[in-house]
């Protein structure tokens, strides 16, 4: 009797509890529960669909800070990241927020590294320096502030998978058809070494000395020795083709040639075989660099051999720096791609002619000068129907220096 | 005694009844979505179902640890929708650099796609050199109207104010100190407003040259910008802070910074020199490209004020000053300065070359001298002078460094020998 009176005196104590907490917690969820009157009883409408205007405009939304709460800054910032997070992810915030939030926060984190480069930048004096990357230890300890920043983000949500169009043409471009972990894995690697290359170069002010580029070759091998252990000699060719030092080169190289995919491989194997002797031209000397020019210039028997006698020439022909320059300056101002070959057979038309008035020892000097600048007009007016006023100014100002030459006025007597 | 049984029956299905209600999932409401508002249309079919998916997850595994607010922020924001995004970050504490923070990465996500569309090829094939698209006029000024758009955008978000966003951090205050000065808050925004509106404007005329450097027309127009550029914002400052603030930022100070790097002069000095440089940069800008003609037309009136510049140094800072300042004499300072020597050992190697080099116009115009005996000598000088050099630049390592930046001359000195075989 007594057990029974005591268990009903508890359990009537309990009820009273338990109603008075369940009663709280929906005191507590009164922001979304009316939420969800509002919207419970209609279907969800479809991105962009005819119905999700329909419903705005039957139930006004409310507003996004409706419901705020003033402290939510302070509970997510507390030092605890992955805490932080998992609340954001579990209130399912969607993903682009999240990331900028989840940045932010992780940028907080950093106040300390941040403190020690706001007390670098306050001691340099204000006068002295780029207004940005005045110093290159300070460039060094930003950078590293954000590397670890972004791996720390990555840690915490994963990689960015949210890319636009232009990005994964970027990626197919760069990596080919390697599995995606593979790229992220690559591209890793790259940043890096990218990383503490740029800083040798940072270091280096311009003036590359002999102990700056033993640790770009360093590094270089050592980021060799990491993607060979990452990819296959195959996959390895095919990134090597697309995003090394040597392709890049080879690909400015034959800017004016128009290659094939075939022909682009071919020569690829062939500089493939110097550069593998030599390293990144990066990391050479003047006098290996010179080594190295020679050694592709051996090549070209094997190129003719590989490309046939007829597009051989036009290699040849294409791949000639004033070719190139001038074929450059074609393709930036839109011009027919039958102006390089044009403006060059009037360069050559032109020098011989001025070549022949500068040997002719029979001239006297005015009569040589006056020559010469009547040779520098007719350039000029041959010149200005195929590259229009614009593009001559710019020809004149790059590879066109020849035509200055001509009309520049006769030195003052006495001077050499 | 019945009454008490069933009493104690009854309460004990409510204990379980309630104990079931509490227990329950916290969030019955979770699937239902608020109506989002109408730019939401923007919002791609591969974002509503990363959403879904991470909402769908969060309700599953982390139901308890949800944050009313959170959860339904979660259900009202919408990235596309940046006036709501900045209220609810505003109502929910967060700090301006935080907001700002956030915001532009949002906006930056947002203009990203349309950016590189008028900057990168789509789809180049990875054998060909990608076309540089910046070099096209049209693209430059389409990308000058996103900027614009952008700009716009952010002032729409946080008001004319927006740069008290920008400068909430310490180390973003310290960086703004260090490039435009001590500026009076109130006129950070219109100096900033000034100044960007300038920039889209010369980078659209600087595009006209499409990679190279701008035509004569242009640099005209660049240069009624720049002066244009100086007019309005003397309009916004009193005269002294005119005056710190191009002491801090624009062409000259830009200018001064990088070519006074080696000369390294006093807060003083600088303060001095920069009225003296200024009206050089004002008549030939520096910054908006040159040409053969005006680089001579400038260097002329440099030399005007040597006199005024060796007033306000002294003369022994004053041959510093010219070390450091001579274009003949770049490669030869930086070399210097890369090597941690002071610059007085550029000034020791220069005067080295100019007597060396005297000394082999004289071997080589001595007609007394067999060729074998001028060639012995000219050897015995480039030996000297490299073992001067190599003294003067801390050893090996400064000479071989020498050879590579500047000091051909050294190699050049001695005839070579015709190659063997050959005429």
């Amino acid at each position: 009797m007594k057990l029974r009176a005591l268990l009903l005196v508890g359990s009537l104590l309990a009820n009273i509890t338990l109603a008075f907490l369940v009663a709280n917690r929906s005191a507590q969820w009164i922001d979304f529960s009316s939420d969800s009157r509002t919207t419970a009883a209609q279907p969800t409408p479809s991105p962009g669909s005819a119905n999700e205007s329909a419903a705005a405009l039957a139930t006004p939304p409310l507003s996004p800070a409706d419901g705020a709460n003033p402290q939510t800054w302070a509970q997510l910032n507390t030092g605890d990241l992955p805490a932080a997070v998992a609340r954001l992810r579990a209130a399912g915030l969607p993903p682009a927020l999240l990331r900028a939030m989840v940045r932010t926060l992780v940028s907080e984190q950093f106040e300390d590294r941040r403190k020690v480069l706001t007390d670098a930048i306050k001691a340099q004096p204000w006068w002295l320096g780029e207004s940005f990357n005045f110093d290159p230890k300070i460039g060094t300890i930003r950078r590293r502030i954000n590397r670890d920043q972004e791996d720390l983000v990555n840690q915490l949500l994963g990689p960015d998978t949210d890319l636009t169009e232009a990005q994964r043409a970027r990626q197919r471009r760069a990596f080919g058809d390697l599995p995606q972990d593979k790229i992220e894995a690559l591209q890793r690697i790259d940043s890096d070494y990218a990383q503490m290359m740029a800083e040798v170069r940072m270091e280096a002010q311009g003036m590359m000395l002999a102990e700056d580029r033993a640790k770009l070759a360093l590094l270089e091998q050592e980021k060799s020795s990491d993607m060979a252990a990452l990819l296959s000699p195959e996959e390895r060719f095919e990134h090597d083709l697309r995003s090394s030092p040597s392709s890049a080169e080879l690909r400015g190289r034959l800017a004016a040639f128009d290659a094939t995919e075939a022909e682009f491989r071919l020569l690829f194997k062939l500089q493939k075989t110097v550069d593998d002797q030599f390293g990144p031209p990066q990391t050479l000397s003047v006098e290996q660099r010179n080594q190295r020019n020679q050694a592709l210039a051996k090549l070209l028997p094997q190129v003719e051999a590989a490309l046939g006698a007829a597009r051989f020439a036009e290699f040849k022909e294409t791949t000639d720096g004033n070719y190139l320059t001038t074929s450059n300056l074609v393709r930036r101002f839109e011009l027919p791609p039958t102006a390089t070959r044009e403006i060059i057979a009037i360069q050559r038309d032109i020098n011989q002619r001025s070549e022949s008035i500068r040997g002719d020892r029979n001239l006297a000097p005015e009569t040589r000068n006056a020559q010469l600048m009547a040779l520098g007009q007719e350039a000029n007016t041959r010149l200005a129907p195929i590259l229009g006023p614009d593009a001559l100014s710019a020809y004149k100002q790059g590879g066109g220096g020849w035509i200055n030459n001509l009309v520049r006025p006769p030195a003052p007597a006495g001077k050499k | 005694m019945k009454l008490p049984a069933f009493l104690l029956g009854a309460s004990l299905v409510a204990n379980a009844i309630l104990l079931g209600v509490f227990f329950l999932p916290a969030h019955p409401a979770a699937p239902a979505r608020a109506p989002r508002p109408a730019s939401s249309a923007a919002e791609t079919s591969a974002d509503a179902a990363a959403r879904a998916a991470a909402a769908a997850k969060a309700r599953e595994a982390s139901a308890p640890i949800a944050n009313a607010a959170l959860v339904s922020a979660a259900t009202r924001l919408n990235p596309e929708d940046l006036a709501g995004v900045v209220a609810w970050l505003r109502a929910s504490g967060f700090p301006p650099r935080a907001v700002a923070n956030i915001i532009s990465r949002l906006v930056n996500k947002r203009f990203q796609e349309r950016q590189e569309e008028l900057s990168q090829p789509a789809d180049q094939p990875f054998w060909r050199n990608a076309d540089p698209a910046f070099n096209n006029p049209k693209l430059a000024s389409e990308r000058n109207k996103l900027r614009r758009e952008q700009m716009d955008l952010l002032k729409q978000l946080f008001g004319e104010n927006m740069m008290d966003y920008y400068t909430d951090s310490e180390e973003a205050r310290v960086m703004l100190r260090r490039q435009i000065g001590d500026l009076p808050p109130d006129k950070l925004n219109g100096v900033a407003s000034i100044e960007q509106d300038y920039s889209l404007m010369a980078q659209e005329l600087l595009a006209n040259s499409r990679g190279g450097p701008p035509a004569p027309a242009d640099l005209e127009k660049l240069a009624l910008l720049e002066k244009e550029r100086r007019a309005d914002i003397a309009k916004l400052l009193t005269p002294d802070e005119l005056l710190d603030f191009q002491m801090h930022y624009g062409p000259t100070s830009s200018r001064m910074r990088r070519e006074l790097a080696l000369f390294k002069p006093t807060e003083v000095e600088y303060r001095a020199l920069f009225p003296i440089l200024d009206t050089v940069e004002q008549q030939f800008p520096s910054n908006l490209g040159t040409t053969a003609d005006t680089v001579a037309a400038r260097r002329a009136a440099e030399e005007k004020l040597q006199g005024q510049i060796t007033a306000v140094l002294g003369a022994e800072r004053y041959e510093q000053f010219k070390q450091s300042t001579d274009p003949a004499n770049t490669q030869l300072n930086r070399l210097v300065a890369r090597l941690d020597l002071p610059l007085a050992a550029a000034a020791g190697v220069a005067a080295i070359r100019t007597e060396v080099q005297q000394r082999a116009t004289e071997i080589r115009q001595n007609q007394q001298l067999e060729p074998a005996a001028r060639t012995a000598e000219l050897t015995a000088l480039a030996a000297e002078a490299a073992g001067k050099i190599s003294q003067t630049l801390g050893g090996a390592r400064g000479l071989d460094a020498y050879k590579e930046y500047g000091g051909q001359w050294l190699t050049n000195l001695v005839p070579r020998q015709p190659a063997a075989g050959k005429n």
